[in-house]
């Protein structure tokens, strides 16, 4: 084959070669003569990230175990893979057939965060596959979305046909089935887009236009006669005995997240303000603990991971977390298998739990106070005490455990100077007291993110901080943690999380805007290497279009929103309940209940 | 201590991969074939495995060692017959021994690699003259000095000349080709690359280290005569020295 030959001469001048090999163990290759229905699944960002998210895995196996059809894998590439791409021109290919991406019958991009819009467009350019879907004919590849970001995809509406809201493990199949019975049926791609609408889960969003008025967005007109006024996510009843991945790919080199993934359960029941993920993941559907342990030891016999990580939004709400891991550890004993919480309540993190993770003393604990105070605690509806912090630490102290990392927000609504300072002198007194008993100081690794207000949360409505008062807040916050020895202080670029608030609360407007952006060069927005704030205003500037609108501005409750015709499950009138009651600094009401 | 030897051939399909690479898929395999593995002591218990001379990334080889300690003793069939099924295309497995009680690990001993190299250029190849003649005068220089990037970009130089054993022209047919003999190991070595770059210096025609395919012919213990280190009595699984073509 022609670009197996090109390949071979651009893999030995990349850097990590591995990335684009294909060849993983479990990695699935079918026949693409035989195969009816030939999907890519398309990750924007790195190989080394990518094949760390459950997703993928999840839509791997659900596909592929499908007799007539094929789902393959296909990264951003890094910039020297790139270069040396354009320069030879060869065509961004999906890595197990090393076919052209456009040869494909569909492409779906998982929309993880908005940073990886440029490389949306970026590997679709790549690809050779036009940008918009009304310049896209017959014979190209059906592009579609996934993931948190399809709740408020409009910044990439015009280069999508579809979006599957909500979970892909019912939804994608029946979508893929859909398909290939209208495309044996002879239907064209409008006749196709005007069935597939029909399914549960699918927004078109070329049967939907915005209207703005007054330069503000005004509503959504249905200009189709199969659009349906809102679009219902998908939500898979039963987790339990869905199909879970128990041979997931084993990369060769290492990903960011180097270790199988067992999830407990999907959804959360806290009702954290700010939390997209709290909001579109509901309801909580769980799993037996028969079940995980059979998932964990299969999982374990496929890939030979020495770590599972029990994955979940907050994994210390599984009922019974404590003999859940002491039968694993029991069970995996002889192969000094690991096991791992990827953050942790510390309302619910136990002296008990503590002591489950013999093996993990090693590395260090997460948790997410978010807030340096009780009060904004209480807004942001992350309702635990100063005191909880402190017994938690305590337990995972005498437990063994001497490093921590601590998840705080900067910029949050109703944030005062004191809050901020709080944040330092919390950190202050946790090290003191656990130094009284231990003589020796803890390690505290604290990161500062930067509120990002996120559609289909009660925050919605709130505006970002400005970069100037992000930057004086961080500025105190470095001045106050300063002094602290053994406290290591790390933060998020104010630049980037703007950027990542005006696309989050975006609408169609911005899409142009991607286009230019990819062309001057945007490319791995979230990598601080990669990102300039400049060349984004400046893009903003010769657009004529005010960043700040979107994310600056507070968004009125009477006001219409870009993504009101997206059902995430959280009600409009209860997230406007919850944003009342945020300002009345009141404790949320568990949501899912 | 029940320490196991084994050989294998590293293909094209797995040439990219990195040491490192290399180790975490054979400590996968040896988890997946469900092996009585040795594991170190302390809170964070690993394997015992050691793969011998890092392969350089980008190079094929027929004749690789590695070694792994197990909690109890397995004959080598049997060890062979679980692990090779959890190897993935571009590895297999040919030759698995016992290590004798004390002998040392096979890291500490090898110290030589001999390798292939054949042009692989759309460019021209160099006429043998040509290529014996840069052979001739880099061989002539009493040292031959490198320079690479340390740590904090630190400029390292190294004289690469002690660590040359050998250089010519293989007699072939599709010429040409270089059998190189070059020293690997914890005294200090030099890649192959890193001599056809030099080479390069002397000759622009013999075209640099992109031109050409390197393959690893074997790993050897160098006192006077090439000595193989694959423990003697070792089962010898698979003769498949054509394995790996270049």
């Amino acid at each position: 084959m022609h670009l197996e030959k090109q390949l071979e001469t651009l893999l030995p001048q990349v850097q990590k070669p591995a990335r684009y090999l294909g060849n993983e163990w479990n990695a699935v290759k079918k026949d693409h003569r035989t195969t009816a229905v030939r999907m890519a699944f398309a990750f924007p960002d790195l190989y080394e990230v990518g094949m760390s998210n459950l997703g993928l895995k999840i839509i791997y196996e659900i596909v592929n175990r499908h007799p007539e059809m094929l789902l393959e894998r296909v990264f951003a590439p890094a910039a020297d893979m790139e270069a040396l791409m354009r320069q030879q021109q060869v065509p961004l290919f999906a890595l197990e057939s090393r076919r052209p991406l456009r040869e494909f019958d569909l492409v779906g991009f998982t929309l993880q965060y908005e940073l990886s819009y440029s490389n949306v467009l970026n590997m679709l350019d790549l690809a050779g596959i036009p940008f918009h879907s009304s310049a896209r004919s017959g014979g190209e590849p059906l592009i579609i979305g996934g993931g948190p970001c399809a709740f408020n995809p409009e910044p990439l509406a015009p280069f999508f046909d579809l979006f599957l809201l909500g979970d892909g493990e019912e939804g994608l199949p029946e979508l893929l089935e859909r398909w290939l019975a209208l495309r044996q049926s002879g239907a064209g791609r409008d006749e196709i887009l005007a069935a597939l609408a029909a399914v549960e889960g699918v927004y078109i969003p070329g049967f939907y236009r915005p209207r703005y008025s007054g330069g503000s967005f005004s509503g959504m007109e249905l200009i189709h006669p199969d659009a349906s006024p809102t679009v219902r996510k998908r939500v898979l009843r039963d987790l339990d005995s869905s199909r879970f991945p128990l041979a997931p790919v084993v990369p060769y080199i290492e990903a960011v997240h180097d270790r199988g993934i067992v999830e407990l359960f999907r959804g959360c029941g806290r009702g954290c303000r700010f939390c997209q993920a709290g909001m579109i993941y509901r309801p909580v559907r769980r799993r037996r603990p028969e079940t995980l342990k059979k998932i964990a030891r299969e999982i374990l016999r496929s890939t030979g991971y020495d770590e599972l990580s029990l994955s979940s939004l907050s994994s210390c709400d599984y009922p019974g977390i404590d003999e859940l891991i002491a039968e694993l550890n029991r069970e995996h004993e002889a192969e000094k298998v690991r096991f791992s919480l990827p953050s942790l309540r510390l309302d619910s993190f136990s002296v008990a739990l503590a002591g489950q993770f013999r093996q993990g003393r090693r590395g260090s604990l997460t948790f997410a106070p978010e807030a340096g105070t009780e009060r904004l605690r209480r807004v942001i509806g992350k309702d635990i005490s100063n005191e909880d912090l402190f017994t938690a630490i305590d337990a995972a102290v005498s437990a063994g455990w001497n490093q921590f990392k601590l998840y705080f927000m900067i910029g949050l609504p109703a944030e005062e100077d004191e809050d901020v300072a709080a944040i330092a002198t919390l950190c202050d007194e946790l090290r003191r007291r656990i130094k009284d008993e231990r003589d020796r100081w803890i390690r505290l690794s604290v990161s500062a993110a930067i509120f990002v207000p996120k559609a289909h949360t009660p925050f919605q409505w709130e505006p970002q901080l400005s970069r100037s008062e992000v930057g004086r807040r961080q500025a105190l916050l470095r001045s106050c943690t300063g002094g602290l020895k053994g406290v290591k202080l790390s933060w998020h670029d104010p630049g980037s999380s703007f950027l990542e608030a005006v696309f989050a609360r975006g609408d169609r407007r911005l899409a142009p805007l991607l286009v230019r952006a990819r062309e001057r060069g945007c490319r791995f927005d979230g990598w601080s290497e990669h990102f300039s704030l400049k060349r984004w205003l400046d893009l903003f500037e010769e657009m004529g279009i005010n960043p700040e609108e979107y994310a600056y501005r507070r968004f009125g409750e009477e006001e219409p929103l870009p993504w009101d015709h997206l059902e995430s499950g959280a009600s409009k009138k209860l997230l406007i309940r919850e944003y009342r009651r945020a300002r009345q600094d009141n404790p949320s009401v568990e949501v899912s209940r | 201590m029940n320490r196991i030897c084994f050989r294998y051939a590293c293909g094209k399909e797995l040439r990219y991969l990195s040491h490192l690479d290399l180790l975490r898929l054979f400590q996968r395999a040896l988890r997946r074939a469900g092996l009585p593995l040795a594991y170190t002591l302390g809170f964070s218990p690993r394997l015992r495995l050691s793969l011998a001379a890092p392969l350089p990334v980008g190079v094929t080889a027929s004749r690789e060692y590695g070694e792994i300690a197990l909690a109890k003793p397995v004959a080598p069939r049997i060890f062979c017959r679980r692990l090779e099924k959890q190897l993935p295309k571009g590895l297999l497995l040919t030759g698995v021994a016992l290590v004798p009680e004390g002998a040392p690990p096979l890291a500490a001993t090898v110290n030589a690699a001999l390798y292939h190299a054949a042009w692989n250029s759309s460019r021209p190849a160099p006429p043998e003259a040509l290529l014996q003649s840069s052979l001739d005068k880099l061989f002539a220089k009493p040292e031959i000095m490198i320079r690479r990037f340390g740590k904090r970009g630190k400029i390292i130089s190294k004289n690469i000349r002690p660590y040359i054993f050998s250089a010519g022209l293989l007699p072939v047919e599709q010429g040409p080709q270089l059998r190189l003999l070059l020293q690997v190991g914890s005294k200090g070595g030099v890649s192959p690359f890193r001599f056809l770059e030099q080479l390069a210096l002397e000759d622009e025609y013999t075209g640099g280290e992109q031109c050409w395919r390197i393959h690893r012919q074997g790993l050897y213990i160098y006192r006077d005569t090439l000595i193989d280190p694959f423990p003697e009595g070792g089962e010898i699984i698979s003769g498949q020295e054509n394995f790996s073509k270049l």
